[in-house]
């Protein structure tokens, strides 16, 4: 004759397995949370870096053709083109890039410029944003035209 | 009487599944990684470019003040050279009072060129406009 055999868990077992099933799916919880903030966070970065990069991009070919520069305030430049227009590039209240050209037509630069602010020295623009190093914008024409009188 | 051993999978499942996350989680850091990487690197090359273009708007400057034209490969430094870096001028008199010359600075993979105006004034040659291009 067999021996009795008990069936289902005792109070011991089913504690034991529950709490296992606690600690995992707390971590499978916080693993999944991770991967979805990694993912948008590395988008962010992707497009903050694309949109940045576009700006600086056309804010250099722009200086590179100065004849002068003038920042009338830290967040916004003045830059008087070789071909006689005048180029204004202005940061708003939105953190938003703004250029503007002599035919008062914009393109826009959206939330990239936080804490962003222009500084002039004899052939550059300098761009800040206190938490790298400053961008230093050079224009061929005045850094070519040598020293100022 | 021989019993059936039941095995849910409950286990494997959840371990794959885990597993997925973190290698998805992993893949996104090292994507992320990889191109903040080459954006730096591009920058950094950039840069170079810049000075290699600036460096040729003063060579065309002084050919020029020589009237000098023509096409000429400017010898780099011997670090930059040995990347296989190159700096080309082309100058090309348009008018006694005008000329243009073009620059083009390349490392492999990546090229960076300008166009430049000289007009002459007072006797002196001088740029009056300078675009970048890419």
């Amino acid at each position: 004759m067999r021996a009795h055999q008990p069936r289902g868990f005792t109070i011991t077992e089913i504690l034991m397995t529950l709490s296992l099933l606690v600690i995992f799916f707390a971590a499978a919880g916080e693993v999944f949370r991770s991967t979805v903030l990694l993912g948008k966070s590395s988008q962010d970065v992707c497009d903050t870096a694309s949109q940045t990069d576009s700006a600086m991009r056309q804010l250099r070919i722009d200086v590179w053709n100065a004849r002068a520069i003038s920042v009338p305030d830290p967040r916004s430049a003045r830059i008087s083109a070789a071909d006689g227009t005048t180029l204004l590039w202005q940061l708003d209240t939105q953190n938003n890039a703004i250029r503007a050209d002599a035919a008062a037509r914009t393109q826009q630069w959206d939330h990239i410029a936080a804490n962003w602010s222009f500084t002039t020295d004899a052939d550059s623009l300098v761009v800040s944003d206190n938490k790298s190093i400053p961008q230093r914008i050079i224009s061929q024409i005045l850094l070519t035209s040598g020293p100022k009188p | 009487m021989k019993h059936a051993k039941r095995q849910s999978g409950f286990a494997m499942i959840t371990a794959i599944a885990l597993m997925s996350l973190s290698a998805m989680t992993l893949t996104l850091l090292g994507t992320t990684i990889f191109n903040q990487s080459r954006r730096t690197q591009m920058v950094c090359e950039d840069a170079q470019l810049r000075q290699f273009l600036i460096a040729g708007a003063t060579f065309a400057l002084s050919h020029i003040q020589q009237n000098s034209t023509g096409e000429f490969s400017i010898p780099l430094p011997e670090i930059s050279a040995d990347h296989s870096a190159q700096l080309t001028v082309q100058i090309n008199p348009i008018s006694p009072s005008r000329i243009t010359a073009d620059i083009e600075a390349s490392i492999p993979h990546h090229r960076l060129d300008q166009h430049l105006i000289f007009t002459r004034e007072n006797g002196v040659w001088q740029i009056s406009q300078a675009r970048l291009g890419r």
